[in-house]
C-alpha cells in the first residue's frame, strides 16, 4: 500500500496524535519514529506529503532529516516544532532549494495540519497551472503575508 | 477454609518471592508498541462500558490466580484490583496500612485464631490491610503507611514488603505466565518530593517476579481511560486521592501534559485535625461519614472541612492553569474539553460543584465543556489501568 502522506516524529504523543487525527480524517499515513525507517518509507512511497517533527530534535537528527527532505521529489514538507528547532533546520537547508514546503511552530496544531494537508492534496489533483497560484494564495493567506 | 490458611498462603508466598528476587529474574522489555493504538482503543471503550462491581476483601479469602489481564492501582490509603468478568469489572479493594506488634507465641495465637493478615520480618509482625485497621483501633493508635504522599518512600525498607503484602493478599500468580497486567503510576510531583522512577521500579519488579509482564499507565491517564470514551478520550483526567491529586490531559487518547500535587485526603484530615485539636483519624471517619459542601457548616470541624476543601481545590485549579500555560507540549484544541474528578477526595456531597463553581475564577488556556464525578471514584484508578491492560495483552 502506497502511502500519500508520511510522519517522522520521535514523540510518541505528537506523532500519535497527528497519525490517528489524518487517519481519522480518511487519510491514508504512515507514522516512522526512526530516521532511518523514514528514509526507507519516504524512498519506498514517494509520498504527497512529509511532515517532519523536529521538536527537541538533535544538530545530527536536523541534518539527517534535511537530507530525506532533498529525496523527496516535490513532495510538500511541512516541519514542525519549537521555535529553536525550526530556526536551526533552516540554517541547515538553506544551501537546498525547498520550494513547496510549510514551517508551524508550536503549539502542535492537529486539525490546522489535517486541513493543510487536505489542501495541498486536493490542489495536487488540479492541473498544474491552477495549482501554482492556489497554493501561492493559500500559503499567502495562511501566512498572512 | 481450613484455619490460618490464609496466613500460610501469604508467608509462603512471600518467601517464594523473596527466593525469586534473589535469582534476579530479568524484568521483560515494557516499550508498548505505538502503532497498535486504533484497535487498542476499541477493545478498551467495550470495556469501559461495563458497570463496576465492587467488593472489599474478605478476611480469610484466598487470593485468586486471574486467568485474564489485571488491573491494579496502589494508591495511598488503597491497593485496589480489577479484573474483566463476562458482564461487569470486579474490583478488590485491600486498606494500604500496616501496624506492627513484637514476636511472641501469645501473639501469633492470636492473629492465627482471628484470620489476621501478618506476616513476620525480624522480630515484629507486621499486621496488613483492613485487619491493621481494627487492631490499632483495638489498641487506640493509628495505623502506618508504606505510602506516604503517592510515592514509596526510598528509605523506608519494610514499606516495600508490607505492600508486597497488601498486593499479595489480593492477587495470586496469574493462571498463565507472562499475564498482563497494567498498575497506575503517580504524574511527576510538580513541588518535586519523592522518585516516581523507584516506585515504579520497585512494583515492576514484584510484579515480574511474580509472573506477570508489568506495564504501568499515568494514574490521571486511567480516569480519561475509564470515564471519557465518548469522548474520544480527549479531556483532563484529574484523581483526588489520600496522598495525592493526579492529573492528565489527554488528546486522541495520549496523555499529553501529566503531573501530581502531593496534595489529598491526608492533608485534608491532618490540616483540619490540628485546626481543631482532634486526631487525623477521627477527622478522617467524620469526613468519610458526613461531610456535605453544599450547606453551610455548622460547626468547628465542619468549618474547617470546608476551608481546607477550598484551599485544596484553588491550589489544584491554580496549579492547572499554571501548568497547561507554560507547558510546551500543550496542543492547540480547537473545541471545549471535559474534566473527571475522580478519587475518595473528590467524594463528599457537592464536592463538583465546588469545583466548578471555583474554576470559574481561573482561566485555562483551553475551554472545559463541563465538569462531573467519576461513575465509581475509589474504583476508577483499577479500572482504567485494567482496560489498559486488556488492550495490551497479546
Ligand atoms: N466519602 C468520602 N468522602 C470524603 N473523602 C473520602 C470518602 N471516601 C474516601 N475518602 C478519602 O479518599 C482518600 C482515599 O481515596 P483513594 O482511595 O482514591 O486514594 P488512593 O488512591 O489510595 O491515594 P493516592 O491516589 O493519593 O495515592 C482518603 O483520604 C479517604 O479519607
Ligand atoms: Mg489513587
Amino acid at each position: 500500500m502506497a502511502f500519500p502522506v508520511i510522519i517522522y516524529s520521535a514523540d510518541k504523543s505528537r506523532g500519535g496524535i497527528l497519525h490517528k487525527i489524518l487517519k481519522r480524517n480518511g487519510l491514508s499515513t504512515l507514522w516512522e519514529n526512526q530516521l532511518s525507517q523514514t528514509q526507507a518509507a519516504v524512498l519506498t512511497h514517494h509520498p504527497e506529503i512529509f511532515i517532519a517533527d523536529i521538536k527537541n530534535a538533535l544538530k545530527n537528527e536536523i541534518v539527517f532529516l534535511a537530507n530525506i527532505c532533498l529525496k523527496l521529489q516535490g513532495a510538500f514538507l511541512i516541519v514542525i516544532g519549537g521555535s529553536v528547532d525550526i530556526n536551526t533546520f533552516e540554517k541547515q537547508v538553506s544551501e537546498l532549494v525547498l520550494e513547496n514546503n510549510l514551517r508551524l511552530t508550536d503549539p502542535l496544531s492537529p486539525e490546522l495540519i489535517v486541513s493543510k494537508v487536505k489542501e495541498v492534496l486536493s490542489l495536487r489533483e488540479k492541473p498544474l497551472q491552477a495549482q501554482q497560484t492556489d497554493l501561492e494564495i493559500d500559503l499567502k493567506q495562511f501566512l498572512k503575508l | 477454609m481450613p484455619e490460618g490458611e490464609d496466613l500460610k498462603d501469604l508467608q509462603e508466598r512471600l518467601a517464594e518471592l523473596k527466593r525469586q528476587e534473589m535469582g534476579g529474574v530479568d524484568v521483560p522489555s515494557l516499550d508498548a508498541d505505538i502503532k497498535k493504538e486504533t484497535i487498542k482503543m476499541e477493545r478498551a471503550a467495550e470495556a469501559s462500558n461495563k458497570p463496576v462491581l465492587a467488593k472489599e476483601r474478605e478476611i480469610g479469602k484466598l487470593a485468586e490466580s486471574p486467568s485474564g489481564p489485571v488491573g491494579l492501582d496502589v494508591g495511598t490509603t488503597h491497593i485496589v484490583i480489577a479484573k474483566n468478568e463476562t458482564n461487569h469489572i470486579q474490583t478488590i479493594t485491600q486498606l494500604n496500612a500496616f501496624f506492627t506488634i513484637p514476636k511472641s507465641k501469645f501473639a501469633k495465637k492470636i492473629l492465627s485464631n482471628n484470620d489476621i493478615l501478618y506476616y513476620e520480618l525480624d522480630e515484629l509482625f507486621y499486621i496488613i490491610g483492613y485487619s491493621a485497621d481494627n487492631f490499632a483501633n483495638m489498641f487506640n493508635t493509628n495505623t502506618r503507611r508504606s505510602i506516604k504522599k503517592g510515592l514509596i518512600s526510598t528509605d523506608e525498607k519494610e514499606g516495600i514488603s508490607v505492600i508486597q503484602a497488601a498486593v499479595l493478599s489480593l492477587l495470586n500468580r496469574p493462571k498463565r505466565f507472562g499475564e498482563t497486567i497494567c498498575f497506575a503510576i503517580p504524574g511527576e510531583p510538580l513541588h518535586g518530593n519523592g522518585s516516581v522512577m523507584y516506585h515504579e521500579s520497585i512494583i515492576k519488579r514484584f510484579l515480574s517476579h511474580m509472573g506477570y509482564t508489568p506495564i504501568s499507565i499515568n494514574e490521571g491517564m486511567t480516569v480519561v481511560l475509564s470515564e471519557l470514551s465518548n469522548e474520544d478520550h480527549t479531556g483532563i483526567g484529574i484523581s483526588l486521592g489520600g496522598g495525592m491529586c493526579n492529573i492528565c490531559l489527554s488528546y486522541l487518547s495520549f496523555p499529553v501534559i501529566t503531573y501530581s500535587l502531593q496534595l489529598g485526603g491526608d492533608y485534608i484530615d491532618s490540616m483540619v485535625g490540628q485546626s481543631v485539636g482532634e486526631p487525623a483519624t477521627k477527622i478522617k471517619l467524620i469526613k468519610e461519614n458526613e461531610l456535605d459542601l453544599s450547606s453551610e457548616p455548622k460547626d468547628r470541624i465542619m468549618t474547617a472541612f470546608h476551608i481546607f476543601y477550598d484551599d485544596l481545590i484553588n491550589k489544584l485549579i491554580e496549579s492547572l492553569q499554571r501548568v497547561l500555560s507554560s507547558s510546551d507540549q500543550m496542543p492547540m484544541i480547537a473545541n471545549a474539553i471535559p474534566i473527571v474528578l475522580s478519587g475518595g477526595t473528590a467524594m463528599p456531597k457537592s464536592f463538583t460543584e465546588r469545583f466548578m463553581k471555583t474554576l470559574k475564577n481561573y482561566r485555562l488556556p483551553v475551554e472545559i465543556s463541563s465538569v462531573r464525578l467519576a461513575d465509581d471514584p475509589l474504583n476508577t484508578t483499577a479500572k482504567g489501568a485494567l482496560i489498559m491492560a486488556m488492550t495490551e495483552a497479546e
